[in-house]
């Protein structure tokens, strides 16, 4: 059994060993095994705490995984060592968005209204109201929201991947109309973008739910009848979405028939995991030896949202209509079953009033959303491409919840630290439905 | 004796929730779900403290008799890691020897344990086949109990889709480390 071709290791001390399936035991190929092997026990806290230019390099080379992450990532880690998040006030905010506007907006512009939006764990969201001399309408009032990274995050995502998406699926799904980007942060402290205020609730007003938004949403019997239909063919015009005409320049194109996409996505999840976490624990290592060993050969590139579930998306209330869908921020372009595999996980879905009938993001059975989705989209749901991701997203939800939300809270990154915490009780939760899977497959 | 930091946390959340949650600005959603989540962690807290060590050692129970097992295995094999489990089993029983360990005994015994176990883990999954078949099932059986523990931990957080498949903290923490 040798390594995964496309894996490169260097070890701590910097020599880099590039693994070779043609000589799976030459001295380098030890060096290199024994490297990858040693490290839990060869990076510190300290080395997570105030990577050096080396340790980074190291994981890069590692894991390699799509540019525009690999930026993200890049960035994340030569800025750990710097100064918490500082808590920023509405008045801060405005300033920013004004000073942005001032090179954006041509003639007179005013920004009122300002509020703090709430139930997100990775973004700060600030709404208002802009009266403006819009392009093409005249003098009227937009309501608008500024969506801007925190000193660091649950995730490590890209705005500008975040601005493509949005653009390219205007007019397929429900989506905010998006305005404007400011990727390198040259306006606001960190990557923001600012979209257009959608009207709609997250979950029912009247419906009693103690979790937090987008986890297990109980709709009710009523309402769930009437949105799950708009559930399902939404998640297949994204899957069937045509790319070809958009401007999608940030996201890397993965070759079909190879298993270099979920590669990306292992490699991804495992950099973040020794980058972040502050802890070992022997079942996620169990967890990826299975994952690296049975990596899917993608069969068609889709576009993936990447966090497609209730919760994310508004609907009104009156006619069940959703009216966007949102939080593209671990879109891709890779295997649909990353998709199909998230929105019907066990933790974000509930069990119906027979107590018996688990219920898609609280919203269908299973048997039902999948028979929907293929006769919707055309395309066909593979068993075993669903047990991959099934067991991968299970996996990349305990690595952020126990191993993200661990570092970002420790050194007091983000404007929501409180929420993280909670958050990462989440991660057992994960864990078991992980470890049974694992059970039926080592 | 009369547990003071109990009382302690009574009262803080008593401040928050009767106190400080009417001077909370009612149109910042962020500050007011903040309040809400800060009170009841310090609720669950309030739960959680008395199970602390009992949990440590638990943990510690745990990942030592799964270290046992593995070490079993390891010692025969030319795998790079059986060194540092050795020396991580002995460590680990050194803090069960010891009649009055402390949290940070404890945790460090963990910490060893652990990491001496990933590295074990990641070292065989270029093993021999049933080599790494054998000590891949042994951990996931293993972690049933562990995880147990902490779903049972964690679950006043609201974040099990079915709470009844969960034991109690008590009924988790009195079982067998290992199965």
């Amino acid at each position: 059994m040798g390594w995964p071709v496309a894996m490169r290791f260097v070890p701590l001390d910097g020599e880099e060993m590039q693994i070779s399936e043609t000589s799976p035991r030459s001295d380098q190929w030890q060096r290199l095994k024994r490297a990858h092997c040693l490290a839990p026990a060869t990076i510190t806290d300290a080395d997570r705490d105030a990577p050096s230019d080396s340790f980074i390099a190291s994981m890069r080379e590692r894991f390699p995984t799509e540019q525009e992450i690999d930026l993200m990532l890049n960035r994340k880690m030569k800025r750990r060592a710097g100064p918490p998040f500082l808590d920023l006030s509405m008045a801060r905010v405005t300033e920013y968005v004004n000073a942005f506007l001032r090179d954006h907006v041509e003639d007179d512009f005013e920004v009122s209204d300002q509020k703090w939006f709430s139930g997100g764990a990775s973004k700060i969201q600030m709404g208002f109201q802009l009266n403006w001399n819009e392009p093409g309408v005249g003098r009227s009032t937009t309501r608008l929201v500024v969506r801007m990274e925190p000193t660091e995050s649950m995730n490590s995502t890209s705005r500008l991947r975040e601005f493509q998406i949005l653009k390219a699926f205007v007019g397929t799904v429900p989506v905010p109309r998006v305005y404007w980007i400011d990727d390198e942060a040259k306006w606001f402290p960190e990557p923001a973008l600012i979209y257009a205020f959608v009207e709609g609730v997250s979950k029912p007003r009247l419906v009693r739910n103690d979790q937090i938004s987008g986890t297990g949403t109980n709709f009710g019997p009523e309402l769930r009848k009437q949105l799950a239909p708009h559930f399902v063919r939404h998640l297949a015009a994204i899957h069937t979405f045509d790319t070809s005409s958009s401007n999608l320049s940030s996201f890397d194109m993965p070759a079909v028939g190879s298993t270099e996409s979920a590669l990306w996505q292992l490699n991804r999840a495992r950099r973040v995991w020794e980058e972040d976490r502050g802890e070992d624990l022997p079942f996620v290592e169990v967890a990826a030896n299975w994952l690296e060993r049975n990596l899917p050969v993608l069969d068609r590139v889709s576009v993936i949202h990447g966090d497609y579930r209730s919760g994310n998306f508004l609907f009104r209330e009156d006619d069940a209509e959703i009216t966007a869908v949102l939080d593209w921020e671990r879109g891709y372009l890779g295997d649909r079953h990353r998709d199909l595999a998230w929105a019907t996980a066990y933790p974000f879905g509930h069990l119906a009033e027979d107590g018996t009938t688990f219920l898609v993001s609280g919203l269908m059975p299973l048997d039902e959303f999948c028979g929907s989705y293929e006769e919707i989209s055309g395309l066909t749901i593979d068993p075993k491409r669903m047990q991959f991701f099934k067991i991968f997203n299970c996996y990349q939800l305990m690595l952020s919840t126990l191993g993200t939300g661990y570092r970002v809270v420790r050194q007091g990154k983000s404007h929501q630290d409180i929420v993280l915490s909670w958050a990462g009780a989440a991660g057992y939760s994960f864990a078991e439905p992980l470890r049974r899977a694992l059970e039926e497959v080592l | 004796m009369a547990d003071h930091t109990d009382n302690g946390l009574i009262a803080s959340i008593k401040a928050l929730t009767d106190v400080v949650a009417r001077s909370v600005d009612s149109t910042n959603p962020l500050a007011r779900e903040q309040l809400t989540l800060v009170t009841r962690y310090l609720s669950f807290l309030r739960q959680r403290l008395p199970y602390q060590f009992e949990r440590d050692r638990f943990e510690l129970d745990h990942y030592l008799a799964l270290a046992k097992a593995l070490n079993g295995m390891a010692q025969n094999s030319a795998t790079a890691g059986a060194p540092l489990l050795d020396s991580a089993v002995s460590a680990g029983e050194a803090v069960l020897l010891n009649a009055r360990p402390t949290t940070a005994q404890v945790r460090s015994g963990i910490a060893q344990l652990t990491t001496a176990i990933s590295v074990l883990v990641r070292c065989v999954a270029a093993a021999e086949p049933d080599f790494r078949r054998q000590v891949e099932r042994t951990v996931t059986a293993a972690s049933a109990r562990l995880f147990d523990v902490q779903r049972a931990w964690y679950l006043p957080m609201g974040f099990e889709p079915d709470p009844k498949l969960v034991p109690t903290l008590e009924q988790a923490l009195a079982a067998s480390p290992i199965g």
